[in-house]
């Protein structure tokens, strides 16, 4: 049994389903660009310097995709190493992302967005691999 | 390569919930297990705990204009139990609210058996050119309607089934017992709870607004009815000059909420006059109420608010803010006068919609929709839509939202011969075992994983492979269904084969032995295959041939020589088409003589531009040949290439630069001969043309499918044929014959109503070598055929 979610529109005449599983963007647009933006991570200690040498993101898909992999560092999303990844159903349905963004910092997230949204898309677990700095951040 | 001292941060998923600006240990995935986010958009987070990207939106029901007037808003949905839902809309330019009853999938309800737009409209008597702001309450299988607007407030409204239609009443009474006119009920909000209905924010019928206080119907008595309200029945809630914002009944308990406070209103009430109900006042209430009615609902064992210090949740004792992890987004939110909460109880989380500062392109309504994750109790990522709405209602639907069952066993067609498969295409059909779900197409090489390949449309029962199937190997499809994102089981998995390919053959004459003879069977070729060779004399058969180099030293052949392949699985379609080689009869002198045929190469895929072709050269006579050819029938021969004999083996020659779709003789000629030799009637390519479908006329299935046939293929015929059923010959399957170049348009009324279709068109030519007759396949797909 199904519990849909409709939406009365302002300044429209229309009902929409919201969240609808058998529709894959908002009533025939590309929906807002799906992302996420991880919380901080870091080496433990405070101010401790590393580097994030590689990021691993499993994916599972029923369609295209296109995904973007960001690394954020100390508050600053770094557009510089971020990688764009062609998902395709040709590949198989689950696969693992593999970017490597070696930028250095104190505490690190990972963004990945949604460029182009295909259908059938899910992330799984992920790695960061972090590799110490000799010399502290004020060194 | 282990780095001294590097970590590896494992993230067991992104499923640790939504946490703006937290420190990295309180979120650390090493204590927590699963990764926290700080921020995120239109993703969310699943049981199993991966991010999923969230369902689309699509138009469940548009209304049209009454009377030339268009509806400028849809301002509510309620669910209603005797048709699924009432919608409440308004139109600015007719200055009117108009009802529509709906079914539990939005569409036109009423009068049943024959459900239109006008039959389900009712209007509701607000006659204004500015918006209301509808709140209702379903009691007894009728809705009960008032108006949360702060000025000029209109009256409450009873709507149910009468007629075959929709009744609305405007109820009124006289509850000053004045004995004078009586007045309508203009309430600020509205709820039933166990058995009558509460009405916040009226006194009577003098004095309409009166903010804090709350009356109650007569237990046992239709509210519409004189004496559905006691003149006694009601309470001054809190500080009179504070309004009772919100009403919202669950867990026995109507939890009545001003701006500030909020209070619990229990019991079950008595038949008799005056105030029924015990009321109290909730702990910890103080900056947690609701900013206005629709700001409050009850799900999941919670009644979820917003007020003007945050969203926030109570289980009817004590009050718990909600706001931690979400300040930062929390100062983006503004006019809460329209926040909305809205339980979606199919993905157990509650939505807090807002409208957000800084983004001018939005209407002035909540389109920002927080998701509260009611199982794990934390912060869901954040969805946007393109548009805003008033609020959103969840409907039941009488439906499971997963496939009937799974679809059949899958069987590989061959309808339209050599059309339906090739060296790299397989076409398949099935029966659905869900009308309404899509299906997923799987394939697994012989020697490979599975692969996803395709999802078909609802409704489409035919499908075709193709790029990413390999050359001769067996492949192995199987198909399941999904709806609602539930997937059925699979399918059987069935054996597919591709098109045997003529194998290469070539000849090399010598002295001792005179001849060999050199049949290649496919590379990598998964087939059990019969590998047959025959030249008048000499005939060989390689059973179970192995893929690549197979060769004999024939003493003796005869012209012309052949050879084939063939896989009796393949039932009905056996045998390859031919490779031949005709061998030269001509042996030292080219005087009298005549040089033997060439022959197309038909190992090679036929090609758009260009001819491949084998040639047998002779012992002994050198001199100048050339290669020619014309488009069949007339005309002058235009030399390809010139070319001498080097070597004797089988020379493979080609002719560039031709036009698709277009047969041509080709020759050889050789200086000295008496003629050239006889003339070979070689193929390109046919032509692939264009299709696109859309709907035709109103009511029964009815498509108009435009084919352009291309230049190169004006006069061929035209093989058009729909994928909505399973049967070999589909619905619709016509060949329109001789066609001109341009474009076509041909009607179908093949299909179902509101199941989508496929259809599929291809040229077609019965002159072209069997394996090659039709051109690639071109396909459009329509989402209902009927208007």
């Amino acid at each position: 049994m199904q519990i849909a979610l409709y939406g009365v529109t302002a300044n429209g005449n229309t009902i929409v389903e919201l969240g609808s599983r058998m529709a894959t963007d908002d009533e025939g647009a590309a929906m807002a660009t799906p992302f996420f933006e991880s919380a901080d991570l870091d080496m433990g200690p405070a101010a401790y310097q590393a580097r994030l040498r590689r990021i691993a993101q499993s994916v599972v898909i029923s369609a295209d995709n296109t995904v973007r992999v960001s690394a954020g560092v100390d508050g600053s999303i770094q557009s510089g190493s971020a990688e764009s990844v062609a998902l395709v159903t040709t590949d198989g349905p689950e696969q693992a992302i593999e970017t490597f963004p070696a930028e250095t910092g104190t505490r690190f997230r990972v963004r990945v967005e949604v460029t182009t949204y295909g259908g059938g898309l899910e992330f799984g677990e992920a790695d960061l691999l972090l590799v110490p700095r000799r010399s502290t951040v004020n060194a | 390569m282990r780095i001294p001292g590097a970590k590896t941060v494992h993230v067991a998923g992104w499923g640790g919930g939504l946490y703006e600006d937290a420190e990295p240990d309180l979120v650390d995935p090493r204590g927590r297990v699963v990764g926290t986010l700080d921020d995120g958009l239109n993703l969310t987070i699943t049981p199993g705990g991966r991010l999923r990207v969230r369902g689309g939106s699509e138009v469940a029901q548009t209304f049209a204009a009454v009377t030339g007037n268009a509806i400028s808003d849809v301002l509510n949905l309620f669910r209603f139990s005797p048709t699924g839902a009432i919608a409440v809309a308004h139109t600015s330019g007719g200055s009117k609210h108009y009802t529509y009853a709906l079914s539990d999938e939005m569409e036109f309800a009423l009068p049943i058996g024959s459900e239109s737009e006008a039959g389900s409209r009712a209007d509701l008597t607000w006659n204004t050119a500015t918006p209301g702001r509808p709140v209702a309450a379903e009691l007894f299988e009728r809705l009960y309607v008032v108006d949360a607007s702060l000025t000029n407030r209109r009256e409450l409204v009873e709507i149910k089934i009468s007629g075959g239609g929709l009744g609305v009443t405007k109820p009124t009474y006289d509850l000053d017992a004045s004995g004078g006119a009586p007045g309508a009920v203009k309430g600020y909000t509205i709820a039933a709870f166990n058995g009558v209905l509460f009405v916040a924010g009226w006194q009577d019928e003098v004095t309409t607004f009166e903010p804090a206080v709350l009356r109650h119907s007569f237990l046992g008595v239709d509210p519409v009815a004189a004496g559905g309200f006691d003149a006694d029945a009601f309470l001054l809630v809190g500080a009179k000059g504070q309004a009772i914002t919100a009403l919202a009944a669950g867990n026995n308990i109507l939890l009545v909420a001003k701006e500030h406070e909020l209070y619990r209103v229990t019991g079950s009430g008595r038949g008799v006059a005056g105030w029924q109900y015990p009321i109290s006042a909730l702990d910890n209430t103080l900056g947690l109420g609701c900013a206005n009615p629709y700001a409050l609902a009850h799900a999941e064992g919670f009644w979820y608010g917003i007020g003007r210090a945050g969203p926030w949740r109570s289980d009817g004792r004590s009050v718990e803010m909600l706001r931690r992890g979400r300040d930062r987004s929390w100062g983006r939110a503004d006019t809460l006068e329209v926040a909305t909460v809205v339980p979606d109880p199919e993905r157990h989380c509650i939505l807090f919609g807002f409208h957000e500062t800084g983004r001018p392109e939005y209407e002035t309504a909540p389109f920002s929709w927080w998701k509260w994750d009611a199982i794990h109790e934390r912060w869901d990522i954040t969805e946007r839509y393109a548009r805003s709405f008033h609020t959103a209602c969840a409907i039941p639907q009488g439906a499971a939202h997963a496939a009937a069952g799974p679809p059949s066993d899958v069987e590989q067609s061959f309808a339209f011969g050599h059309g339906d498969f090739g060296a790299t295409v397989l076409t398949g059909t099935f029966t659905l075992g869900d009308a309404g779900a899509e299906t997923e197409v799987w394939l697994r090489h012989a020697t490979q994983s599975d692969v996803l390949t395709q999802t078909l449309a609802a409704g489409v029962a035919r499908f075709t492979i193709s790029a990413i199937v390999l050359n001769w190997e067996v492949c192995y499809v199987k198909l399941r269904h999904k709806k609602g994102g539930v997937w059925s089981d699979f399918s059987g998995e069935i054996e597919f084969y591709p098109r045997l390919h003529p194998p290469a053959l070539t000849l090399s004459r010598t002295t001792t032995p005179s001849n060999t003879v050199s049949v290649v069977n496919y590379a990598g070729n998964s087939l059990v295959q019969h590998l047959h060779g025959d030249g008048g004399a000499w005939s060989k058969d390689w059973l179970d041939a192995p893929s690549g180099l197979n060769t004999d030293t024939p003493t003796s052949l005869g012209s012309p020589m052949t050879a084939t392949i063939e896989e009796p699985a393949l039932v009905g379609h056996e045998e390859s088409q031919a490779n031949t080689i005709y061998l030269q009869a001509l042996v030292t002198a080219p005087a009298g003589s005549t040089p033997s045929p060439p022959s197309q190469n038909m190992s090679i895929d036929l090609a758009e531009t260009a001819i491949n072709v084998l040639w047998q050269p002779h012992n002994t006579v050198g001199g100048a040949h050339q290669l020619q050819y014309r488009v069949s029938g007339g005309g002058s021969y235009t030399t390809a290439q010139s070319f001498t004999q080097s070597g004797l083996a089988t020379h493979q020659l080609q002719i560039t630069g031709l036009s698709a779709s277009t047969a041509y003789d080709v020759r050889v000629t050789l200086a000295g001969a008496t003629s050239p030799s006889a003339a070979t009637v070689m193929y390109t390519k046919l032509e692939a043309p264009t299709i696109a479908v859309a709907q035709g006329g109103a009511g029964t299935p009815d498509v108009d499918i435009t084919v352009t046939v291309p230049a190169s293929a004006g006069g061929y015929d035209v093989r058009v044929f729909s994928a909505s059923n399973s049967s070999g010959t589909p619905g619709y399957n016509q060949l329109h014959a001789a066609q001109s170049a341009g474009a076509h348009v041909y009607n179908s009324t093949a299909g179902t109503c509101g199941v989508g279709d496929k259809y599929y068109a291809a040229i077609y030519n019965s002159a072209w070598p069997a394996d090659w007759r039709y051109s690639d396949l071109v396909s459009d797909e329509i989402a209902n055929p009927c208007t």
